[in-house]
């Protein structure tokens, strides 16, 4: 072949040069040897052939019961979840006033207000200033505007920069 | 880097920084791994989670090894059947998607080794089959699509020939695009080996089928 | 077996009602509460206040008290960003607004990942971000149970690379529910 590199290293840079994974300063690197080297012009000719065939082998698409069956087998396997194999042993029966206890707290805590100018009582964690959860949204609306396009709703029309 | 993270800075947007520097960011690197610890702990809607996101690779990957879409399918829901199994055991100690990989390529290679007397058979069928469910594109002609369906056999062969660690090891650089080092994770060898896979596996490629495009 | 998990079970309800029970209470004092953010509808979010809004209610007095307590360079620049936020057209705000509001109705876990993403495809190339923007606004149209059909299909993953795949997978929570 002639080609001054070594094989190994030739190898390497024509299947990353054909997958376009080369930083910029070696694909140029990389290109100028080509100039000079008919050899590896051919190979990266045919590994980009190769690259392109492989691309155009499309999977096939997914059985629409895939997340069932396996549903089913992790059931059939015989696996329970986590809380049944640590209080099974216990019945339902006890569940109702634990549950009735969650529900008790799950409504303290939905209906709990907030309340950001309320200075946090001795002891207590402040609570995040209002100045700072406006900062911290107008972080998140500027990530938001990266994003460029209206998905706010479902209309369709043309993508445009926020 | 501004040591008061309260201050501005003009080198990275404020939002960045706080993705950058967000404590469960620093926590930990791979989010499927902070999703998978969850699972450990018992949210089984963080299972869910993984199933979406990595559901379709793994299948795509098997059917690319195993040529045949049922046995890939099957040969899925055994793998993520050993991550529900093994949930309890699950340490960081690696990315997830290579714990993921690595069980699916073990599946695989077991399958091919074990499957090595039917293969003849079934390749045959799934070539039909499979070919034909290849979804056919409609801006082709018939001759156009013709020409394309036996190019796609002329690589599912070339593939097919492959040895099977070659096999994988161009799955997972060409389809997931892995790194060497990740592939060498996987396959539990050096990267140096990996590379060996690669080249003589791209080699038997190029030889085969460059004369296709 | 059945008395020891009773004992169980009504502790854990004393539990509750000792520290929930006040926490009700408070809520009557303080004369009601907001509706919390999980219950919130598609067409309720656009009404949901962000932290800026809250901000703009407030008094006069109230909104420099809170800008007070930054310091000189940070209370400047938060001025800056507001009114920044405020010039843009009332269309733009609402936009911004839901999408906020969509991104914190979400588990930490999936707000971090779509923060995160927002963060790889602000990194992308020009043109691979404009094929992106295309892509959600395409899969925004489509009724939930067709999304995930679409971003896994053949022509899906021959548009977009593994890295892309996986942005606009994580960012897809922020389409509308429909």
């Amino acid at each position: 072949m002639g080609c001054s590199l070594k094989k190994s290293v030739a190898e390497e840079l024509i299947v990353a040069y054909a997958a376009r994974t080369l930083s910029a300063d070696l694909e140029a690197d990389f290109e100028r040897h080509l100039e000079t080297c008919a050899g590896c012009r051919e190979l990266v000719a045919q590994q980009r052939a190769v690259w392109s065939l492989l691309d155009e082998w499309h999977p096939l698409p997914v059985s629409p019961d895939f997340d069932h069956q396996l549903a089913r087998r992790v059931a059939r396997a015989g696996q329970s979840p986590w809380w049944h194999r640590r209080f099974g042993r216990w019945g339902w029966r006890p569940l109702i006033p634990v549950a009735a206890a969650c529900t008790v707290l799950l409504f303290a805590f939905l209906l709990k207000e907030d309340d950001h100018a309320v200075a946090p009582g001795p002891g207590s964690q402040p609570q995040v200033r209002i100045e700072q959860q406006v900062e911290h949204a107008l972080d998140d609306m500027d990530m938001l505007k990266q994003i460029g396009v209206d998905v706010s709703s479902a209309k369709p029309g043309p993508a445009r920069k926020i | 880097m501004d040591s008061d993270p309260m201050q501005p800075s003009a080198a990275q947007p404020s939002w960045a920084r706080r993705v950058n520097n967000s404590e469960t960011a620093q926590r930990l690197p791979d989010g499927d791994a902070e999703l998978m610890l969850q699972v450990r702990d018992g949210d089984e809607a963080c299972f869910t989670q993984l199933l979406e996101r990595h559901r379709n690779a793994v299948i795509h990957f098997l059917y690319r090894m195993v040529l045949n879409q049922a046995v890939a399918e099957e040969l899925a829901q055994e793998v993520f059947l050993r991550v529900y199994r093994f949930r309890s055991n699950y340490e960081p100690t690696a990315k997830f998607t290579t714990w993921l990989f690595r069980i699916a390529t073990h599946l695989g290679l077991n399958w091919i080794r074990d499957g090595r007397h039917e293969k003849g058979q079934e390749s045959l069928d799934e070539r039909t089959d499979g070919a034909s469910r290849q979804v056919h594109d409609r801006s082709r002609t018939v001759e156009q699509e013709l020409v394309y369906q036996a190019k796609l056999r002329e690589v599912r062969q070339a593939i097919e020939n492959l040895p099977s660690k070659q096999r994988a090891a161009v799955m997972m650089h060409k389809y997931e695009e892995l790194g060497y080092a990740e592939i060498a994770d996987v396959l539990r060898c050096s990267e140096s080996a990996v590379k060996s896979l690669l080249f003589r596996a791209y080699e038997s490629l190029r030889m085969r089928l460059a004369h296709l495009a | 077996m059945f008395p020891r998990g009773s004992i169980l079970a009504l502790a854990a309800l004393g539990w509750g009602l000792f520290f929930g029970m006040p926490a009700l209470a408070q809520r009557g004092a303080r004369g009601g509460a907001r509706a919390p953010r999980g219950t919130q509808t598609e067409a309720g979010q656009n009404q949901q206040k962000t932290p800026i809004d809250e901000f703009e209610t407030m008094s006069p007095d109230e909104q420099q008290k809170a800008l007070n307590r930054l310091p000189p360079a940070q209370r400047r620049q938060l001025q800056e960003r507001l009114q920044r936020f405020n010039a843009l057209p009332p269309e733009q705000q609402q936009t911004l607004k839901t999408l906020y509001n969509r991104l914190h109705q979400l588990p930490p876990q999936r707000q971090e990942a779509v923060r995160k993403a927002i963060n790889k495809f602000s990194q992308q190339a020009p043109d691979r971000q404009q094929a992106m923007r295309e892509e959600l606004r395409s899969v925004a149209a489509l009724p939930p149970q067709q999304r995930q059909a679409q971003m896994s299909s053949p022509d899906f993953r021959a548009r977009f690379n593994k890295k892309e795949q996986d942005i606009l997978r994580d960012m897809s929570p922020l389409l509308p529910e429909r």
